[in-house]
């Protein structure tokens, strides 16, 4: 299989579709930078007037899309001497070099208009601290495929030759069964306050340039002021399915055709209906593994699957792939390239103490209601008591989190339960922490509590509210564990700001 | 390759809450004095201007109100920052470093040398006036990782430096 139609080290163009899709994206950003402008235009009284705000809208968005010309013009990409040569611009030139040993990730996506053209993006991560993206915005399908492979496989010693690939074992791939579990058990509520937040949000706006009559709308819904109960019954049920649908239709596109194998390198990961994306997860980027479920999933054994990997905000997002666990048996065959599960009967777990709750209800429930009481019953009266709700609400969860944590150990890896209704599970190996912290609040110093802060180059581990002993041994035998293991194996980069996890 | 796995006896593990933390410079508490006093007049003078020029405000219960919550506010911020500087302490083991701040919350951070990435020595206008750096230690991590530790004098911040990728090196590891 190592046929190779392109020879990779003559420059190359995109294919003549990156045009269009680089129009098109022009299109889109000044479509969004001047929407209420040309809306404004469109149903003002026609005129003939040119006016100089006219002008300049119709100047800029030329310049810009003269400029989307000039980069597909100018583009160019090939390998030389074992690096990745894209060249680019015409005012400004930039070259940009990376060495084909450093390029840990080639992920080939395709949108719908490219799916239209046959064409496909190529995108590259790389394990070097460089912030910016290197892409191929639209290049042939297969092409594409046949770079991916050229690039993953050639090796340096070898000059330019192909070793051959590395058979591809596939471990997952979800049926349409999988896929109904996963829109029926999806998070409805979240669909439709989506759904909700868009819709209101779309009237606002529309309301302020049409002047929307919408009281006949308003009027239908109060309407049902005659039968509460019959409106609150009729709401639900829409609602229901309103979000079983667009519940639906969101795991569809995003799930259809879900299908991980294991190469070599990594996991490949291939999903979406319209927006397709096949991706690369390095194994060692991996810095740990969760996987969580919300409260209908949990009863049907029914997880989604992160791996938290390494790397800048970008890479991160490119990598963030929820992986959905239909069976039981998967996480064990999705954690084998990382570490296996703990044999939790065998180790005693630590748990939270429970002063924790308390804590948790004073400073986050009593404290900011207390604050909202006086104002709220100034402005609303005897409706701020709904404020009690959001204590009642922070008091269950609390209970409930400090119920459920747990945590083992073992030799080699951590592993952690948690949640309040749905719940959370991750697996960290001790050699993928960075830095550690333990801190103590007053209120912790006087129970000798502590909560233990496990940095990794994924995002960050937090044991709260453990006993302070139990917290200095974790930290310990943490910073043992590390000191003792390998130095980083790649050049990480050194500056990374992922979003912290709870 | 021959895998040995020995068992780990935990009561001879090293302890980090054993060690002698050395504390920051007496000097950096005057930096940090200075940086509360230039804060205070800061916003004590966007204050008085906002007062100034929205008539609105021109209420004598309005501006005693934000008169007042200046005042705790600022006698506040004073006590806790003499309290946490009591706290400011650090120490430098084989492998690691480790440093605690925070009276409110008391927080001992510590980063293992085989992982930092870079480090580097930095001292505003202020400490300058004191002698003073603060050494920045950068990992991989995610945020709240990164280390770094005000108050020392510069040529201890620089020693510190050199003494780290001293270590980074021998580790005979990554360069850029």
């Amino acid at each position: 299989m190592n046929r190779l139609q392109t020879d990779w080290s003559v420059p190359q163009r995109q294919a003549p579709a990156a045009l269009f899709i680089l129009l098109y994206k022009t299109v889109l950003r000044i479509l969004k930078i001047f929407w209420p402008f040309l809306l404004f235009y469109f149903f003002k009284n026609q005129t003939n007037e040119f006016d100089r705000f006219e002008f300049i809208i119709i100047a800029l968005s030329v310049i810009s899309l003269l400029g989307s010309v000039v980069e597909f013009i100018y583009f160019r990409f090939f390998i030389s001497q074992n690096d990745l040569i894209i060249k680019s611009g015409f005012f400004t030139k930039k070259t940009i070099n990376l060495p084909l040993d450093k390029i840990q990730g080639v992920h080939i996506e395709q949108t719908w208009l490219h799916s239209l053209f046959n064409v496909a993006r190529v995108s590259f991560d790389s394990a070097g601290s460089e912030k910016v993206e290197v892409k191929i915005d639209a290049i042939n399908k297969a092409e594409a495929e046949d770079f991916k492979r050229f690039i993953l496989h050639a090796r340096p010693e070898a000059g330019m030759a192909v070793a051959a690939p590395e058979p591809e074992k596939p471990i997952v791939h979800l049926n349409s069964k999988d896929l109904f579990k996963l829109s029926i058990s999806a998070n409805h509520l979240e669909a439709f306050l989506l759904m909700l937040a868009f819709f209101l949000s779309a009237i606002d706006q529309l309301k302020d340039i049409f002047n929307l009559e919408y009281n006949r709308f308003v009027n239908w819904v109060y309407g049902f002021n005659n039968s509460p109960a019959a409106a609150l019954l009729a709401g639900a049920i829409a609602a229901l399915m309103v979000s079983v649908v667009i519940s639906t239709v969101r795991v569809i596109f995003r799930y259809f055709d879900f299908r991980i194998s294991t190469s070599a390198k990594g996991f490949l990961i291939h999903s979406g209906l319209i927006n397709i994306q096949e991706k690369l997860v390095p194994f060692n980027k991996i810095q740990y593994i969760s996987w969580k479920a919300n409260w209908i999933r949990e009863r049907m054994r029914l997880y989604l699957l992160h791996f938290h990997a390494i790397g800048s905000q970008e890479i991160n997002d490119k990598l963030r792939v929820k992986v959905p666990v239909t069976r039981d048996n998967m996480i064990p065959v999705l954690l084998e390239h990382y570490h296996p599960l703990l044999p939790k009967e065998t180790i005693t777990p630590l748990r939270i103490h429970p002063a924790y709750i308390i804590r948790k209800i004073l400073v986050t429930g009593l404290l900011p209601v207390a604050l909202l009481a006086i104002p709220g019953f100034y402005f609303f009266q005897w409706a701020a008591f709904w404020l009690a709700g959001w204590l009642i609400l922070i008091s269950i969860s609390s209970i409930l989190f400090q119920r459920k944590f747990r945590l083992w150990t073992d030799e080699r890896a951590l592993q952690i339960r948690r949640g309040f209704l749905g719940m959370e599970e991750l697996i960290l190996r001790w050699d993928k922490i960075q830095s550690v912290s333990l801190q103590q609040s007053i209120y912790q110093e006087g129970k000798e509590l502590a909560t233990v802060n496990l940095f990794t180059a994924g995002g960050t581990v937090s044991i709260p509210y453990i006993r302070l002993n139990d917290a200095r041994e974790i930290v310990n035998y943490a910073m043992y564990k590390v000191s003792s293991s390998l130095h980083v194996q790649q050049n990480l980069p050194g500056f990374t700001h992922l979003t912290a996890i709870e | 390759m021959e895998f040995s796995n020995p068992a780990i006896d935990l009561a001879l593990l090293p302890k980090a809450e054993e060690i002698t933390l050395k504390p920051v410079e007496r000097s950096y508490l005057n930096v940090l004095r200075l940086e509360w006093l230039i804060t205070a007049i800061v916003v004590l003078v966007v204050g008085g201007l906002l007062v100034f020029f929205i008539k609105r405000l021109h209420q004598p219960f309005i501006i005693g109100l934000a008169a007042g919550v200046w005042l705790l506010i600022t006698i506040f911020s004073y006590w806790v920052m003499n309290r946490s500087f009591k706290r400011k302490a650090y120490a430098i083991r084989d492998k690691d470093v480790l440093y605690q701040t925070g009276w409110i919350v008391r927080r001992l951070q510590i980063c293992p040398f085989n992982r930092i990435q870079h480090c580097s020595v930095h001292s505003g206008p202020l400490e300058r006036q004191f002698g003073l750096a603060a050494l920045s230690l950068f990992t991989a991590g995610s945020e709240g990782s990164d280390m770094k530790i005000p108050g020392l004098t510069e040529e201890s911040a620089a020693s510190i430096r050199e003494f780290i990728m001293q270590k980074i090196r021998t580790d005979e590891q990554v360069t850029n």
